[in-house]
C-alpha cells in the first residue's frame, strides 16, 4: 500500500512530501535547506555546521548522545552542498517520535563549543587531504568544478579551505547556524506506516515552524561565457593513470526537467550506453568511462570522465568529443530511446529501496526544483520521442558549453584540446 | 519463521535462496560461485587474477550473442548489473524492475560462461582489467587494504591479490582461462539468489526450466585452507607503501577464527563494539576526536579463518598522535569489561544495523551471496540475530582474548611519516613493530 501526500507550500512551489511504503523496515526524515557553501563568508564552515549539530544538544554531551542514537538504532546523515545542505534521520518505525525530537534538538537546541569545533575542523583539514591523496577525487572534487565554472563562487568546495577553518570560533557559527534557520526549508519522510495526519500530530508542523521564510537568492553564474576553458591539476603524488572529464555546461534545473536525465542515460545508462561501448568496449580506453551530473540550485553540469592511460588520452579525448557531438546533433533510434527510458526509469524505481535512499531523492530534487514525485517523472520520461529529442538536448550544445579537467600526466591531451574541438564539431 | 525467506533446491541439487520483499518494485537475480583468488593460488603467475578476470568474459556472451547484445538484452532489463570477486567468490547480479525478473533469469541463464570465448574479446577485456588494476593502485585506502591482506596471509592461499598484476594479465592465455573455466565453473560450485517483489512458485519453475536443466558434477573444486591459530606474542610487521600521498594512510590486520567457527557471534559482537555506530571505541576515540580524518574497521571472514582489517587517515603532523590513539583504541577493546547491559545494548545495535542494510534487496544479496559459503548455508536474519542473542559474556572474553591478548599481524602506511616510527605505546601490549 503506498500512500502519497504532497503539500506545496507557497508561491516559491517549497514541499513538504510524506510517503508510506509497505517494503520498507525503516524511516526516514530530512529537511533540505537552500543555502551551501557558495554562500558561506567562512569556507567550510557549513560543513563544520552540521558535523556540529549531528554531536550534542543542550540537553546531551557527545557521549549521551552517541549513546541515546545507538541504542534507539537512529542514524542521522548530513550533507553540506554548494547550494544546499541537508540533514536527517533515519530510525526504526517504532522510534519515529524520538526522531523526529532528536532532529529538533540538533537543530534548535544546539550548543557549540569550541573545543568541538576544533576536532571538526582538524577532521575536516584530513578530509580534504584525503580528496587530495586521489588523482580521480582531485578530478570530481576540484578541477572538473574550476574547468567549467573559473572564478565563480560555485567552485568553492563545502569543506573550506584549511586556513579558513582553523579560525572558526563558536561565534561564527552561531551566526551561520542563524542565517541557516532563516531560511524555508523542505521536508521529506519516507517509511513504512507514516502519514502525513500521523507527522503532524508528532509535532512536524510545530517542528517546521520554527525555521524562517526567506528564500535564495543566489546571483547568476558569472563564467557562463567561459569559452572552451581547459583546466590542469597535478596530484601531489605519482599516478598510474590520468584523469579526464570533458564537461557540458547545462541549464537550470528547474528548466530542464527529464531533458538531462535522458542524455544522461543515453550516455552512460548502462552497458550499452555510447560512452560506455565506445570508450570501454570499441576501444578499451578506460575501465570506468561515466557521465557524472552536478545539479545545483541555478546551474548544472555533467563531465563525460574517465580513467586513461597517458598515452591513450588524446584518442579518448576525441572519441568522447565525437560521442558527445553524435549525441547532440544526431537522431536516436527508437529502440535506444526505449532502453534510455527504462535506465531513466529504474533510477526513479530503484530509490524506493530504502528510505535513506528515497529521502536523499527527494530532496536533491527539491532543492534544484526539479520534479520529485516518481509517477509524474515517469510518465513524463515516457512521453519524450525520438521526434523531440533533438528539440530537448541541443538547448544544451554551444561551444562555449565546453570545458576539459585533467588531473594528472596526460601526455599532449591540453595542446590538443582545441585542436580536436574545432576537428569535431 | 521468515515467510519471505526460503530456500530451495532446483531439480539438479543447485541451492537457491528465494527472499521476498512484499511492495517493493524490483527483483534482483544473482549467481554466486564458490571461486576467487584462492583457487588461483600456486599455479603460476599467469592465474593471478584469472577468476576476477574470468569474472569480466561473463558479460561478453557466447555465439549467437555478442557483447553488444549481452549490454542491450542487461539494458532492457531496466536493471542494474554487476559482479564482483573476492578471494572466494565470484558473483554475478542484476537487479531489474520486477516485471522483467523472468527476462533476467533467461539472460542470465544464457550468460553462464559454458561457451566460446573470442580471442577478441579476451584480448580487448585484458586492457580493460589492466586500467582497473591501474586505477586501484591510484586509490590508497584500497592500496592499503591489498597490502594488509596479502601480507597478513603471506604463505596461505589467502595471499593472492584478487586482481591479479599487469605481468599475469599480459601472460595468461586464452586456453588456461577456458581450462580454469572448465574446472571451478559448474552449477555443483553455485548458489542462485532471487530477491525482491516476485511469485515464488513460478519463478521457482522459470529456474527449473532454466539452471535446474544444466548438469552439474558429483565433486566440486576446492582450494587450501588455513587454521586460525592464537598468536603467541605481539609483533606487528611493517609495510612501507612508497607514495607520497598528503594524508597519511595507515592500517593494520590481525586474524580471527572463521566463518564456521564456534566464535562467529562473539567475534560479531566484539567488531560491533570497535566498530558500530558513533558511541563504538572507533568512532569516539578516533573519529569524533579528530584525531583521524577517516578510520573504519571491518571483519572478513572465510570459512576456515578471518581477518579484522582497521584502515584510518590522518595529516602527517597528526599521525603520532594518531597512531597512538589507535593502539589505545584497541588495547581498550581488549581491557575494557563488558557488562551485561552493554552486552544487550551491543547486540540491539546489530539488530537495528542489520534490518536497516536489509531494508535494500541489495544488502540482502551481499550478505547471502558471500555468507553462504563462509556458512555452508543461507541463514536468515532471524537466525542470524538468535545467534547474536545467544553469547554470553563468557563467550564474548574468550573470543576477544584470543584475538587481542597478544597483537600479532602486519601494520601498513602510506605517506610522509617523518621521523615517527610507529610502536606500541606506554601500558599497552609489549611488543615489537619490525620493519620487513
Amino acid at each position: 500500500m503506498i500512500s502519497v501526500y504532497h503539500d506545496m507550500g507557497d508561491q516559491h512551489g517549497y514541499s513538504k512530501v510524506i510517503l508510506s511504503r509497505g517494503n520498507l523496515r525503516t524511516v526516514s526524515l530530512g529537511i533540505g535547506i537552500p543555502i551551501g557553501s557558495t554562500e558561506e563568508k567562512i569556507p567550510g564552515i557549513g560543513s563544520v555546521l552540521l558535523n556540529h549539530l549531528q554531536r550534542n544538544t543542550t540537553k546531551k554531551t557527545d557521549d549521551q548522545y552517541a549513546d541515546y542514537i545507538d541504542n534507539l538504532g537512529i542514524t542521522t546523515f548530513g550533507s553540506a552542498g554548494r547550494t544546499n545542505l541537508s540533514l536527517g534521520v533515519t530510525c526504526p518505525p517504532q522510534n519515529l517520535k524520538k526522531a523526529l525530537d532528536l532532529l529538533n534538538e540538533m537543530l534548535f537546541e544546539y550548543e557549540f563549543k569550541e573545543d568541538s569545533i576544533q576536532q571538526i575542523t582538524q577532521r575536516q583539514v584530513g578530509s580534504i587531504q584525503q580528496i587530495k591523496s586521489t588523482p580521480e577525487s582531485i578530478l570530481t572534487d576540484f578541477t572538473r568544478w574550476t574547468a567549467a565554472y573559473k572564478d565563480d563562487k560555485i567552485v568553492k568546495h563545502p569543506l573550506g579551505t584549511p586556513d579558513a577553518l582553523k579560525e572558526i570560533n563558536v561565534e561564527d557559527l552561531n551566526h551561520w547556524h542563524q542565517e541557516i534557520l532563516s531560511y524555508k526549508p523542505h521536508f521529506a519522510a519516507v517509511g513504512i506506516d507514516i502519514s502525513e495526519e500521523k507527522m503532524n500530530n508528532l509535532g512536524l508542523d510545530s517542528f517546521l515552524n520554527q525555521f524562517g521564510s526567506k528564500v535564495p537568492s543566489i546571483s547568476p553564474i558569472t563564467a557562463s561565457k567561459q569559452q572552451l576553458r581547459i583546466q590542469i591539476d597535478q596530484p601531489p603524488m605519482e599516478s598510474a593513470n590520468a584523469y579526464i572529464g570533458v564537461n557540458l555546461r547545462g541549464v537550470d534545473p528547474r528548466k530542464s526537467n527529464m531533458e538531462d536525465d535522458l542524455f544522461i542515460s543515453v550516455l552512460s545508462g548502462g552497458s550499452s550506453s555510447r560512452l560506455f561501448t565506445e570508450i570501454r568496449e570499441k576501444r578499451n580506453l578506460s575501465y570506468a568511462p561515466r557521465v557524472m551530473p552536478s545539479r545545483f540550485f541555478n546551474g548544472s553540469f555533467m563531465t563525460a570522465m574517465m580513467d586513461v592511460r597517458p598515452d591513450r588520452s588524446i584518442e579518448a579525448l576525441e572519441t568522447t568529443l565525437n560521442t558527445l557531438h553524435d549525441t547532440l546533433v544526431k537522431p536516436i533510434p527508437q529502440d535506444e530511446l526505449d532502453r534510455a527510458i527504462k535506465s531513466a526509469l529504474k533510477i526513479a524505481v530503484f530509490v524506493a529501496d530504502s528510505s535513506y535512499s528515497y529521502v536523499s531523492f527527494l530532496l536533491s530534487r527539491m532543492m534544484t526544483g526539479k520534479e520529485y514525485n516518481l509517477d509524474t517523472l515517469k510518465e513524463k520520461i515516457m512521453r519524450i520521442s525520438t521526434e523531440d529529442w533533438q528539440d530537448r538536448v541541443l538547448t544544451n550544445w554551444t561551444k562555449e558549453n565546453l570545458s576539459l579537467a585533467v588531473s594528472g600526466e596526460a601526455g599532449d591531451v591540453a595542446d590538443k584540446w582545441l585542436e580536436k574541438v574545432e576537428m569535431v564539431i | 519463521m521468515d515467510k519471505n525467506f526460503k530456500t530451495r533446491k532446483l531439480n539438479n541439487g543447485v541451492p537457491v535462496l528465494m527472499a521476498t520483499y512484499p511492495d517493493g518494485e524490483t527483483a534482483t537475480i544473482g549467481i554466486s560461485y564458490n571461486v576467487g583468488g584462492r583457487n588461483e593460488w600456486k599455479r603460476g603467475n599467469e592465474y593471478d587474477g584469472i577468476s576476477h578476470f574470468l569474472e569480466h568474459q561473463f558479460f561478453k556472451g557466447s555465439p549467437p550473442l555478442t557483447p553488444q547484445k549481452v549490454n542491450e538484452a542487461l539494458d532492457d532489463l531496466g536493471g542494474l548489473d554487476n559482479a564482483g570477486t573476492t578471494n572466494e567468490i565470484t558473483f554475478y547480479y542484476a537487479k531489474t524492475l520486477r516485471s522483467e525478473v523472468f527476462n533476467a533469469i533467461d539472460l542470465f541463464d544464457k550468460l553462464l560462461i559454458f561457451g566460446e570465448i573470442s580471442q577478441e574479446e579476451f584480448d580487448k577485456e585484458a586492457f580493460v582489467v589492466k586500467q582497473e588494476f591501474r586505477r586501484l593502485e591510484d586509490n590508497p585506502p584500497f592500496l592499503l587494504y591489498k597490502s594488509l591482506k596479502s601480507e597478513l596471509f603471506k604463505g596461505t592461499s589467502l595471499e593472492m591479490d584478487v586482481i591479479g598484476n599487469i605481468d599475469s594479465l599480459s601472460k595468461v592465455s586464452l586456453r588456461q582461462m577456458e581450462e580454469y573455466r572448465n574446472e571451478h565453473y559448474g552449477l555443483e560450485n553455485a548458489i542462485i539468489l532471487v530477491i525482491g517483489n516476485y511469485d515464488k512458485e513460478k519463478v521457482y519453475d522459470k529456474l527449473n526450466e532454466t539452471f535446474g536443466q544444466r548438469k552439474v558434477k558429483s565433486d566440486k573444486p576446492r582450494y587450501q585452507l588455513t587454521e586460525y591459530q592464537t598468536p603467541t606474542n605481539s609483533k606487528l610487521r611493517v609495510k612501507i607503501i612508497e607514495k607520497d600521498t598528503p594524508l597519511v594512510f595507515y592500517g593494520l590486520a590481525i586474524k580471527t577464527p572463521g566463518g564456521k567457527s564456534e566464535y562467529r557471534a562473539a567475534l560479531d559482537i566484539l567488531t560491533s563494539y570497535i566498530t558500530l555506530g558513533k558511541s563504538s571505541l572507533l568512532q569516539k576515540q578516533l573519529v569524533r576526536s579528530g584525531v583521524c580524518a577517516f578510520a573504519f574497521s571491518f571483519t572478513e571472514l572465510h570459512e576456515d579463518i578471518g581477518n579484522l582489517i582497521l584502515v584510518a587517515g590522518a595529516p602527517q603532523a597528526t599521525y603520532p598522535q594518531a597512531h597512538q590513539a589507535t593502539m589505545k583504541m584497541l588495547h581498550d577493546a581488549l581491557t575494557m569489561e563488558i557488562t551485561p547491559e552493554l552486552l544487550k545494548n551491543i547486540c540491539n545495535r546489530i539488530e537495528y544495523d542489520m534490518r536497516a542494510n536489509l531494508e535494500e534487496p541489495m544488502g540482502m544479496l551481499y550478505e547471502q551471496a558471500i555468507g553462504y559459503w563462509q556458512r555452508g548455508r543461507f541463514i536468515s536474519m532471524e537466525e542470524m540475530l538468535d545467534e547474536i542473542r545467544s553469547v554470553t559474556i563468557e563467550k564474548y572474553n574468550e573470543v576477544r582474548n584470543m584475538v587481542l591478548n597478544n597483537l600479532s599481524g602486519v601494520y601498513s602506511i602510506i605517506g610522509k611519516m617523518g621521523d615517527f616510527k610507529p610502536d606500541f605505546p606506554e601500558g599497552t601490549w609489549e611488543g615489537e613493530f619490525t620493519l620487513d
